[in-house]
């Protein structure tokens, strides 16, 4: 019975019912998957790289110095939406990396993290370089038709209780925050204003979050300002603590 | 009178198949067969849709020879083979490609040993033979794999594409369910 079968399995391939597949087909196999592991991780890398530049170019980053409602309104414009795709395709890419037998001897746990600390690695280092800064330049020039909406709330911030500037006439109490764009807004502070480094001086660029009232800024905190592009704010935990501690 | 003379490893039958030797390829699937048969018979019930399921891995595996890495060991790889194909047949597909969700696939816990207290090979062998239909396929596949086919913890990682730590896992929660199905009510 055994002997007829495997005589029946011969006479199928001679009859080409199965051909052999050529080695050329298998390198080209290997290609493509490269390529699509390439493509996805490329597109999870530029999604979080987006969300690193977001957040520092809008002055995002500063927020945690501010405690709970720093840290709040942090949550609220945080971009999700790009996060969130950059995790489905990390997923997708730890999937399909997964099937592969080197990885798939080891816990799923190992894969998914290898593929989270080279794409965090690599955003870091392409949030860097001047690729988003450029696109949002050409976005903001109208050359960029589809991706251009995704920058239109990209730079810095103005309103959303978040406002970027520099110091000027610096009075008791108040002082005048002139923005990037020349617009200058009054800011008035107070003994419940969250003041984590201590004096401010003329010129400097501060942050400071607040409720904007009949042209008139309340500060809740002030900091100064880490320049967009030279990352979150160093110590920005041991900020939060020295706040809580006041 | 063969004792002297030493078989042609699969290994180095399916290089010559590479090469183009159809005739070898007759030798691997006469060995093949009965214990790809023995495997299929404990996956799927219908003895014609074992036998046409082997019929069609023989000549998946024809197909894809070329893929086959010399360096490593042939059985494993045709046992992927066959477990696509039985899956498929099984249609359990879907639930496979949840596996890598898996909290044993996902983060195995090591140091898992399989016991079965006194039981020796010969009586798990023989309460898989009785019990096997009653147990999930992820615990039944492995617990097949070890103690019927006879293949290592690493051979079963490759052929089910898991952990080596989830094989472990698997066999060792399989034969506590096996010995929960053969305590008497």
């Amino acid at each position: 019975m055994t002997a007829e079968q495997d005589q029946k399995l011969l006479q199928q391939i001679q009859n080409g019912k199965a051909k052999m597949l050529p080695k050329a087909f298998f390198t080209a196999k290997s290609a493509a998957t490269f390529l699509e592991w390439a493509l996805l991780g490329g597109l999870a890398i530029f999604f979080v790289s987006f969300a690193i530049f977001y957040i520092r170019s809008s002055g995002y980053a500063m927020l945690p110095a501010f405690g709970y409602w720093g840290n709040r309104a942090l949550m609220a414009y945080f971009p999700w939406l790009t996060s969130g795709l950059a995790l489905i395709l990390l997923i997708l890419l730890a999937y399909l990396v997964f099937q592969k037998n080197f990885a798939s001897q080891k816990p799923a746990l190992y894969t998914l993290l290898a593929i989270l600390l080279i794409v965090i690695s690599a955003s870091f280092a392409l949030a860097n370089t001047p690729l988003h800064q450029g696109l949002q330049n050409s976005a903001q020039k109208g050359r960029l038709p589809l991706m251009g909406r995704m920058y239109s709330g990209t730079g810095f911030v103005r309103g959303h209780n978040l406002f970027i500037g520099t110091v000027k006439n610096l009075r008791t109490g108040q002082f005048e925050l002139v923005q990037e764009d020349n617009t200058a807004w009054n800011v008035l502070f107070n003994n419940n204003t969250r003041w984590p480094h201590g004096n401010i001086q003329e010129g400097q660029v501060v942050a400071v979050m607040g409720a904007l009232r009949n042209d008139n800024i309340e500060a809740w905190g002030i900091n100064p300002y880490a320049l967009a592009g030279t990352g979150f704010p160093r110590g920005g935990m041991r900020m939060r603590w020295q706040m809580m501690g006041q | 009178m063969n004792s002297g003379i030493s078989q042609p490893s699969d290994e180095s039958i399916a290089i010559e198949v590479q090469k183009g030797n159809v005739e070898a390829f007759g030798l691997l699937a006469g060995r093949y067969r009965p214990k790809l048969l023995r495997y299929g018979s404990k996956l799927l019930f219908n003895k014609s849709e074992v036998e046409d399921a082997v019929q069609e891995i023989f000549l998946r595996a024809y197909q894809y020879i070329q893929s086959f890495d010399a360096k490593q060991k042939f059985s494993p790889w045709i046992y992927r083979i066959a477990h696509n194909q039985f899956i498929n047949l099984g249609k359990k597909r879907a639930r496979e490609l949840l596996d890598f969700f898996d909290p044993e696939t996902f983060f195995p816990h090591f140091g898992m040993r399989p016991a079965f207290g006194e039981k020796a090979d010969g009586q798990i062998k023989e309460l898989l033979d009785e019990f096997v239909n009653k147990l999930d396929l992820k615990y039944k596949e492995p617990l097949l794999l070890y103690h019927i086919e006879g293949f290592a913890y690493k051979e079963i990682a490759q052929i089910l594409k898991i952990p080596t730590g989830t094989v472990s896992i698997r066999i060792a929660r399989g034969l506590a369910k096996l010995k929960n199905l053969c305590r008497p009510v």
